[in-house]
């Protein structure tokens, strides 16, 4: 009798717990605790991966670091999980993770499972090269050999289209894993090595004995976009990030970067400028913030074309090209949103 | 009736017969009815749809349209391919390793012993990738390739070698070629039994061999157009046309017959220090060479320990094909794990696979067990 009361007690007290946890933003949840928790991949170069001091560095990382600047007005209050493409989705629907910050492709399954913020990157397939075949065009790629991962992977899918748009025929080489496709390429055996557009940069920087050597062709056969994403059911939490990635492609597109942003902040005359900053208040109260959280991200993070740089760009080693990640007057998807 | 021994016995087995049934009558029905709520559709439908996938080195004929049957029977004879090839060679070579380990000869011993042991003691994995990077090492590229001989090259795409082609009309020598052989086999068959009845073995061969040669010969003669040879071409970066061996399959072939080559090694070994010494000795004592006290009096007794376990072995070597994606060799399994990637139909796919593999190595068993039959003691 005493154990079924005890019993009770308890299950009362999970429920009052559940029950106000279920009212609680994650937003306050991350305040108490005191640091953001974002799920990351287990290493990939450039977009997310610790450094030998430990420190977790790269884009994907920096997105999330942005969200810790926007609540906690310090983006190292962010502490990153290292997560495997099937453990992502529960991590973030079980509440491991506030933000999923990890080359997540969005699509119609998953966006009804956890909730996509905004596409903070696009991808698509890549092929390296040696430069010496000179290849400009899909159709300079007839009768090569190419290295890639086979078992179904939209990699492969890529390969078969662009051989059906361009009506030209390559050999292909299988592999179980894209790292023995890649040394295959290395040593000689395939004309071109085929991944992830960032992937293969990233490859291309860190495993090849001299980049120069090799060229990156962009088929445009597929285009991925990797988006972040919140767990569903906390529109606070979905503002919170939506709009700590927006201050970074909004302050590109104004000019404002970590260097300037407090001479801009002071000189300005910009009503939506003065009050994006904090130089007027305002800005912070919709979403329960303060009002310098624009100015955090943008001083603390910087705005999106110096994350680009400083991870995947040309201040990195990969060196890739913004291509598809650019603002929209540059041709690219960033559609920067007015803080007015 | 509980008293009654044969009524218990019975009663035991039809209880545990009804019980298996059961539990996967349960097994069964929970399987399909979890699939059908999370609307994953259960069936073999998907293998009469395109398969939409490439394979990037078939014996048999493929297309990314053909069906997924279709495709599954193409993995399954890449796999068979490897696996025979693979039984032959290793059998061959572990005949020699097991005899060359009982060799007074100390150079060769220790190579044997030096081979037995690092097969034995590598796992294939490593085996096989460290074979496969051995190609940039030892070989040219393609640019720089070998010639061996007017259109042989060799690098690190491959072999590449001049191929016959026939014509459609060429099909004709063909058959008639593949008919002669038969012939020819036929032919000495018959002289065999003739020989068992009667004693004396007719001359069939020699008549035989003669006519079908003249036969062969003048059919190509007037085919010859028909047949030509295809020079492999290098274009741009590659070598097109021809026949070509590619280094992933040689890859396969080298190290799962260097690895399976040891173990065999060692059971011939076994088999033959198993043959009692008044065997030997009473070869020797009747005159016969070393070679031939091998091949006529040892061999033929070890065989009887030896086939047991060989058969084992063999059954080892159409499992570890499937490591063959390793080094970029698409077998069966590949095959079908890529179907089910692409389908979503894994429990049918998964099904697939270990329903062929044992089908492929109860019937290799069944064939061993009937020659171990064979060479078996018959004892009167």
């Amino acid at each position: 009798m005493k154990r079924a009361i005890l019993f009770a007690a308890a299950v009362a007290a999970a429920a009052l717990i559940v029950g106000s946890a279920q009212a609680q933003s994650i937003a306050d949840k991350v305040r108490e605790r005191g640091y953001v928790s974002c799920g990351a991949s287990q290493g990939v170069p450039g977009l997310s991966r610790p450094d030998d001091q430990g420190v977790w560095t790269g884009f994907d990382v920096d997105n999330c670091r942005a969200v810790a600047a926007a609540v906690l007005g310090d983006s190292e209050k962010a502490q990153f999980v290292p997560l495997n493409a099937a453990q992502r989705l529960p991590a973030l629907q079980t509440g491991e993770i506030d933000v999923l910050s990890r080359t997540t492709t969005w699509t119609y399954t998953r966006d009804v499972a956890v909730r996509f913020v905004a596409i903070n990157l696009v991808d698509g397939d890549a092929i390296m090269i040696r430069k010496a075949l000179e290849v400009k065009t899909a159709a300079d790629l007839d009768g090569l050999t190419i290295c890639l991962q086979g078992g179904g992977s939209l990699v492969e899918n890529a390969l078969d289209l662009i051989e059906q748009n361009n009506a030209v025929q390559v050999e292909r080489v299988y592999f179980d894993s894209t790292i023995l496709a890649r040394d295959a390429y290395f040593g000689g055996r395939c004309d071109g090595y085929m991944s992830d557009g960032f992937a293969i940069a990233g490859q291309r920087a860190s495993v090849a004995s001299n980049p120069d050597e090799h060229t990156i062709f962009y088929s445009g056969a597929t285009t991925e976009p990797l988006a972040l994403a919140v767990p569903r059911g906390d529109d606070r939490w979905f503002d919170i990030v939506r709009y700590a990635f927006n201050a970074m492609v909004w302050a590109e597109d104004r000019g404002i970067t970590s260097q300037n942003v407090d001479e801009v902040a002071a000189s300005t005359s910009d009503a939506e400028t003065r009050k994006a900053l904090g130089a007027e208040p305002g800005i912070g109260e919709p979403l329960g913030l303060d009002d310098k959280w624009v100015y955090n991200v943008i001083k603390q993070v910087g705005n999106y074309g110096e994350v680009f740089a400083r991870n995947l760009g040309e201040d990195s080693p990969l060196k890739a090209e913004r291509r598809l990640n650019a603002l929209s007057r540059d041709g690219g998807i960033l559609f920067p949103i007015a803080f007015k | 009736m509980l008293q009654d021994a044969r009524f218990r016995a019975i009663a035991a087995q039809m209880l545990l017969t009804i019980g298996v049934v059961a539990i996967m009558f349960v097994l069964f029905t929970t399987t399909a009815r979890n699939l059908e709520l999370r609307g994953i559709p259960i069936g073999f439908g998907f293998l009469w749809k395109p398969a939409n996938f490439q394979i990037a080195e078939t014996i048999l004929p493929y297309s990314s349209s053909d069906p997924n049957w279709w495709a599954a029977v193409v993995g399954l004879v890449n796999s068979l391919f490897v696996s025979v090839l693979v039984i032959l060679l290793a059998s061959m070579i572990g005949l020699f390793i097991g005899i060359g380990r009982l060799s007074q000869n100390p150079l060769l011993r220790g190579i044997c012993r030096v081979w037995v042991e690092v097969a034995r003691n590598t796992p294939l994995v490593v085996l096989l990738i460290f074979n496969y990077a051995l190609w940039w090492e030892i070989l040219p590229l393609a640019s720089e390739a070998w010639r061996l001989a007017p259109g042989t090259h060799v690098s690190v795409r491959g072999l590449s070698m001049p191929a016959l082609r026939w014509s459609e009309s060429g099909v004709v020598p063909f058959v008639f070629l593949v008919a002669s052989v038969a012939c020819l086999i036929g032919a000495a068959y018959a002289a065999n039994w003739r020989q068992s009845v009667t004693g004396r073995r007719p001359a069939y061969l020699a008549v035989a061999w003669p006519l079908v040669a003249t036969g062969v010969a003048l059919l190509l003669f007037m085919h010859r157009d028909a047949i030509s040879i295809e020079m492999p071409e290098f274009r741009r970066a590659n070598f097109a046309g021809g026949w070509s061996l590619t280094p992933e399959l040689t890859t396969i072939l080298i190290g799962l017959t260097f690895y399976t080559a040891g173990f065999i090694g060692e059971i011939v070994r076994g088999g033959i220090l198993a043959v009692r010494k008044g065997q030997w000795e009473a070869a020797t004592a009747s005159g016969l060479t070393r070679a031939q006290t091998y091949r006529l009096v040892v061999v033929p007794l070890a065989l009887r320990s030896i086939v047991p376990p060989l058969n084992s072995q063999y059954i080892n070597v159409i499992k570890n094909s499937t490591l063959a994606i390793v080094v970029g060799y698409q077998d069966f399994m590949t095959v079908v794990s890529t179907m089910i990637n692409k389908t979503s139909h894994a429990i049918e796919g998964v099904a697939m696979i270990l329903g062929v593999f044992l089908l492929v190595n109860l019937a290799l068993s069944a064939l061993l067990n009937a020659y171990n039959r064979r060479i078996a003691i018959v004892e009167h």
